[in-house]
């Protein structure tokens, strides 16, 4: 109780609060343009918390990683121009939504399911934090192999009525992701010789051109120019948003179990965690005919699990200095600096400052309500705006976010080259969203692959032997071959 | 542009097709079966199963049109097609001059010319431009240290 109280005290500080807003606006406007990340924002804070308390410090970083990535569904619902990977896995209900006038439900929605998914991530993050981390590190390669691999299965599952055009759209990504140096071997593969491409191909370009320059494309083309005018637009009051999650209340906590779940997983992050929670909702939805037409239930299970899962990433983190995903890589540096050394013994010798980063999440994770309430007043500005208008200036955002990655121009030609095709793919009914997933995940699954296949010497039998692994190995594949069975045994019923 | 389903698969297997053999030249591991081109062959055989599915669909359920291709609906709006040919234009220039040039004088080019062609008036444009400019120019280079390329005229924050 004594260190309970002692912490409530340093996180009333008002150097701690003051530091938390800014950090929460920071984040907010960097997880909005498109091009920059949660890990942007927290990676360019640790310089300001260098100046700062503990606890100022790591609740500037908690605060700015949990707003950037709620920021990231706003240019999505809004432009159709996801800010984050995770924020693309219902990028089109939230636009569809969008041109239906309902702006105001998607965004009060995404901030409510993230502060709910953040919040419920964070009551586990404190009362199971030890116990969960010693599960996450029973993970090996194997486990991690068919994780990843049902987090792509997931995608194509949500991204379409189509499934061969989403595999195929997955497969495309995946094989841009096996471009550049071999995991395993150095061998360059499809570079060309060229020394941009022997680290592979950036999946934040390849986000960039793939959603924002071929989204510019068709809107300088005609299509989607037109503005929601003042009379489509419907406000929405905060009680029609509660509504809204209450009426998916189950998406909304499966969602946030599963988002802490995989957050907890080091390595697994908020990316995939919103695949797979969007996918899972697909799954166990009543209307899935209405997904990617304004459906609200990939929305509701993906934001919940997006924040859900950063709250988890801290599990392994506090407990065994091990990253649950790249926001906390740089947030263990912060604590080591800070004198709060991650561990075991962190429950102990630093009880107080623990509690007060507790709190610190929570606080964090409740103020996405009131800046959500300001990206529906922003987004009242660019909508009455003609479409056309603002594609000059989002041409440049995306260049140079494109270029800011690696400070390379090659960033602007791969924008472009993936944009132009992301267009065409477009145009022709095949989704996107997979291919996304499988630009970010490809190298995982294949590095997870061939780690896996060296420690077995080649044995195939071996990604199954583990519990875990034969579990999640076998999910995997009935979800691969159930699509198959049914049209065997349709046709046999025929 | 609307391409046949029947078409589109056929390019997938070829694409995959020719990778293959590319990637049969790619060595393995000493003893194993598995090296740098094990994986991409495991997406590209996948890849051309799903193309030759493509195919197969496709001429079941429209043999006319499975390998058609169709003029895209803005074909005939010749503005529009040439905004969005300026759009792919300025992108290419950013890649190819951005350095030399610098990001300044290209960010404002880019938005002039691309307002004045949206039919906005040279002062409205000019003023705009210069103002986008400055904001983008000091949020990315002043605020969040990128070091965009200066080129030809020195960076202003």
């Amino acid at each position: 109780m004594d260190a309970l109280l002692a912490a409530v005290g340093l996180v009333c500080d008002p150097a701690t609060l003051i530091s938390l807003t800014l950090a929460c606006l920071f984040g907010f406007i960097l997880g909005a343009l498109p091009g920059l990340t949660a890990t942007m924002a927290v990676a360019l804070l640790v310089p300001i918390t260098f100046f700062l308390s503990p606890i100022a410090a790591i609740a500037s970083i908690v605060a700015a990683a949990a707003t950037a990535i709620f920021a990231g569904d706003v240019p999505g619902a809004l432009l159709r121009m996801p800010g984050t990977p995770a924020s693309a896995a219902y990028v089109d209900d939230a636009f569809a939504l969008t041109r239906q006038g309902k702006v105001g439900l998607v965004l009060g929605l995404n901030a409510l399911c993230s502060a709910i998914g953040g919040v419920i991530g964070t009551v586990v993050l404190v009362l199971f934090a030890p116990v969960l981390a010693n599960f996450a590190l029973k993970f090996s390669t194997f486990e991690f192999f068919w994780l990843a691999c049902l987090g792509l299965t997931c995608s194509v599952f949500i991204s379409t009525e189509d499934p061969l055009k989403g595999t195929i759209s997955l497969l495309l990504g995946i094989f841009i992701a096996t471009v550049g140096m071999d995991y395993t071997t150095g061998y360059p593969r499809f570079t060309f010789e060229n020394p941009n491409l022997y680290e592979g191909i950036s999946f934040i370009p390849a986000l960039i051109g793939m959603f924002a320059l071929s989204e510019i494309i068709r809107t300088m083309l005609g299509s989607n120019s037109q503005t929601v005018d003042q009379a489509t637009r419907k406000r929405v009051g905060f009680s029609a948003v509660l509504q809204a999650c209450k009426e998916h209340w189950r998406h909304v906590l499966r969602g946030s179990a599963l988002g802490t779940s995989i957050g907890i997983l080091p390595g697994a992050g908020a990316d995939i965690a919103s695949w797979i929670s969007s996918g899972v909702a697909r799954r166990f939805s009543r209307h899935p005919d209405t997904w990617g037409k304004g459906n609200l239930e990939g929305i509701v299970a993906g934001s919940s699990a997006n924040n859900a899962a950063l709250s988890g990433a801290w599990v392994p983190a506090l407990v065994f200095a091990i990253p649950g995903d790249t926001i906390t890589a740089i947030a263990i540096g912060v604590l080591y600096l800070k004198g709060m050394n991650p561990g075991p013994t962190i429950f102990v010798e630093n009880a107080d400052l623990l509690y007060a980063v507790f709190i610190c999440f929570f606080l964090a994770n409740l103020l996405l309500l009131p800046i959500g309430l300001i990206a529906i007043r922003f987004s009242g500005f660019i909508l009455s705006m003609r479409r056309e208008f603002l594609m000059p200036p989002l041409l440049v955002l995306a260049a140079i976010g494109a270029f800011a990655i690696d400070n390379t121009v090659f960033g602007i030609l791969v924008m472009l080259v993936l944009g132009v095709l992301a267009y065409i793919l477009e145009e022709n009914q095949f989704p996107l969203a997979p291919m996304v997933l499988g630009i970010v995940l490809g190298r995982l699954v294949e590095q997870h692959l061939m780690q896996s296949l060296i420690s077995t010497q080649g044995s195939v039998i071996g990604l199954f032997e583990r519990p875990m692994a034969g579990v999640l190995g076998a999910i995997t594949l009935a979800v691969w071959l159930f699509p198959a069975a049914r049209w065997a045994w349709r046709k046999v019923r025929a | 542009m609307r391409i046949g389903d029947g078409l589109i698969g056929l390019l997938f297997c070829i694409f995959a097709a020719g990778v293959l053999l590319h990637v049969r030249s790619f060595p393995t591991l000493p003893g194993q079966f598995y090296g740098p081109g094990f994986f991409p062959a495991i997406v590209l055989v996948a890849l051309l199963l799903c193309g030759l599915a493509l195919i197969a669909r496709s001429v079941r359920q429209s043999p006319e049109g499975s390998f058609a291709v169709s003029a895209p609906a803005w074909s005939g709006a010749g503005r529009k097609s040439i905004g969005a040919a300026m759009v792919v234009v300025f992108a290419l220039l950013f890649y190819l001059a951005g350095d030399w040039i610098g990001f300044v004088p290209l960010t404002f080019g880019s938005l002039l010319i691309l307002y004045l062609w949206l039919g906005r008036g040279i002062v409205w444009s000019i003023g705009l431009s210069i103002s986008l400019t400055l904001l983008i120019e000091g949020l990315f280079r002043g605020l969040l240290r990128v070091p965009l390329p200066e080129g030809l005229v020195p960076a202003l924050w």
